[in-house]
């Protein structure tokens, strides 16, 4: 593993980045720590949660994949909307992949239910689906292993370093 | 750049929040949600600074940030590129996203979380659209248009009380704003007092605010105009009114305030302050039961229209304080006929009751006073703004005093409170009284009981 540890969340904070509706963006930077930022359409964690996928339609993330395969550093936030709960991930072995044909299902599914989520809370149903809109074979699929966690969750408690490194 | 930021304001009034994307000097990038991005001009942002959080370490180290934000109708994705300037920790700027924080707050359940520190301006140096799908946006009101309609309108209004009811007029039927109110300011005294209003039950013509309490005592504090998407009590003028009355002692009932009206229900407020000749003259304010009714376009037309009223407010008091040169003769006094009408004057705050009635007090009622001595003791009827201007028995608080903007506060009380007192214009800065009962004056030198 490029980080040379693996990242352990306690059963709370992993019981909520299974939820499957949260809002995902992802931030990387350039040679010149330019940061860049763009909105993930799905992620997928392998059973452990020691792996994160989040897939970004090409068109968009074009700089961000640029300096991923520079660099390898990203930072994702993962928010529920209805309760503004974020939790922010961050490594530094990410590497872009293709996505796969299950993977685009899985996509399809997130969007469906982060849409179903927002239209719950008022917003425009069209306006969403628009946001999250992508074409199948634009996507790509971006893997890392958290090395650090921290709450994301607006207040004075922010940014603090959460989970435990073993 | 090709796409102008004051194209996209509406992408940064955070229906859908925006992120920000920020890096540190070891190179690791961090990202975050915004509660707040503001338009400054069409080069400038500023963002809410409420915690020392990564984000803001970040930008201290390296100004460079990247923000994403969205099209709350068309779901249009703009990626700025910004550099941090500075922050400022007072001022209208401050004071603008400080209303709307609260409003922000309030809304997604983060009171008493969000609280500004400081607001955070960076320079926009890349606008990006970024690619993917969009929706149409319903069609939206051309304020412009509406605004030249207003303008159009007012412009023929050779008197105050004309000028304050066309505006509000033309801001229901140009704008489709139903609730709004006009305040001028009592300089002195720091309250702003309203002396018309539409779409309430009770005019309210009359009632108070301090300067610096609420949407509208902020935007006259700080001379900007406030606009607030989903209104918190924090902000609420009723509210603010009702702790100005807690604070005089418990249980205290002012029997001298008349209360505000407003919108139970409001949800979009938005305060403009009149200004001119550098002076501030009064606040125009409007509200609405929608949330985000009001935009930065409403936001644009409605500074715009306060400019021309601050102008036309201005120059109407200027000729208000030279009357027509004619002197029309002294009309006989009307029949007062029935039971003697009891009006008593406390001294101490010129407060007016007529009968059992609190009717006005301060300038407006010392005016009143003063017509009231003339017409028992002397049968006089006709009288000009001039004269009461120069009247030592009229404490005016200010050379440049609206006494104009009092007399038709004065004329609205009387006749909301069907008096028998009645004030009518019979020219430029003259003006008639007419009295239906037989009035009993008594002066009271001990202050008003409580």
């Amino acid at each position: 593993m490029a980080n040379g540890h693996a990242f352990i969340l306690d059963r709370e904070d992993a019981a909520f980045l299974r939820i499957g509706h949260l809002s995902i963006l992802g931030a990387s930077r350039g040679p010149d720590n330019i940061p860049f930022v763009a909105r993930a359409v799905g992620y997928r964690f392998s059973t452990d949660l020691r792996e994160v996928t989040l897939f970004f339609p090409k068109a968009d993330a074009r700089e961000m994949l640029a300096h991923i395969a520079d660099n390898g550093k990203l930072a994702a936030v993962f928010s529920l909307s209805s309760t503004h709960q974020s939790l922010q991930l961050k490594g530094s072995d990410a590497r872009v992949g293709k996505a796969v044909k299950a993977d685009l299902e899985l996509v399809n599914s997130y969007c469906r239910a982060f849409v179903d989520h927002l239209e719950k809370l008022g917003f425009a149903r069209k306006a969403i689906e628009a946001m999250l809109a992508f074409e199948p074979d634009d996507l790509c699929a971006v893997t890392f292993t958290p090395s650090a966690a921290f709450s994301q969750t607006p207040g004075p408690n922010a940014g603090r370093a959460i989970g435990a490194k073993r | 750049m090709s796409l102008r930021l004051d194209g996209i304001r509406e992408a940064l009034d955070g229906v859908i929040p925006g992120t920000i994307a920020t890096c540190a000097c070891d190179g690791t990038p961090n990202v975050t949600y915004l509660s707040q991005v503001e338009y400054v001009d069409n080069e400038h942002i500023a963002t809410s600074y409420q915690f020392f959080n990564k984000t803001r370490q970040n930008i201290l180290e390296n100004p460079h940030a990247r923000v994403l934000v969205v099209h709350p109708y068309t779901a249009a994705r703009y990626r700025l590129l910004i550099k941090y300037l500075r922050t400022e920790t007072e001022g209208a700027l401050f004071e603008r996203m400080k209303a709307k924080l609260a409003g922000i707050a309030s809304h997604t359940g983060m009171a008493g979380v969000f609280r500004l520190r400081g607001s955070d301006i960076y320079r926009v140096l890349e606008i990006e659209c970024v690619p993917g799908r969009t929706v149409q946006a319903p069609p939206a009101r051309n304020c412009l248009s509406a605004l030249r309609g207003t303008a159009e309108r007012i412009r023929v209004c050779t008197d105050l009380e004309g000028l304050f009811q066309e505006t509000l007029g033309s801001l229901d039927a140009y704008f489709g704003i139903r609730h709004a109110m006009l305040f001028m300011l009592d300089g002195p005294a720091g309250r702003l007092y309203a002396v018309a209003s539409r779409g309430y039950k009770e005019s309210g013509v009359g009632s108070e605010i301090a300067v610096g309490d609420g949407v509208v005592g902020v935007a006259a504090r700080e001379r900007t105009p406030i606009r607030i998407g989903h209104m918190t009590s924090e902000y609420d003028y009723g509210r603010a009114i009702r702790r100005h009355i807690e604070q005089g002692g418990m249980g205290v009932i002012l029997e001298n305030e008349i209360p505000l009206p407003g919108l139970p229900e409001s949800r979009s407020q938005l305060a403009v302050p009149i200004l001119a000749a550098g002076r501030l003259l009064g606040v125009l304010f409007v509200e609405s039961s929608e949330e985000l009714r009001f935009g930065y376009d409403d936001e644009d037309a409605l500074v715009a229209l306060a400019a021309q009223l601050g102008t036309m407010i201005h120059a109407q008091q200027q000729l208000s304080d030279a009357p027509e040169e004619f002197s029309p003769s002294e009309t006989a006094p009307s029949v007062a006929a029935g039971k003697p009408l009891l009006i008593r004057h406390y001294c101490e705050d010129d407060t007016i009751f007529v009968g059992d009635d609190y009717l006005i007090k301060g300038v407006a009622g010392s005016v009143l006073w003063t017509l009231l001595c003339d017409y028992s003791e002397k049968k006089r009827t006709s009288f000009t703004n001039k004269e009461l201007r120069l009247d030592p028995r009229i404490h005016l608080p200010d050379i440049a005093d609206n006494l104009e903007a009092r007399l038709v506060l004065l004329r609205r009380r009387l006749s909301e409170r069907e008096s028998h007192i009645h004030i009518e214009k019979t020219g430029r800065g003259r003006f008639s009284l007419a009295v239906t009962r037989p009035l009993e004056l008594m002066q009271i030198r001990t202050p008003l009981i409580r």
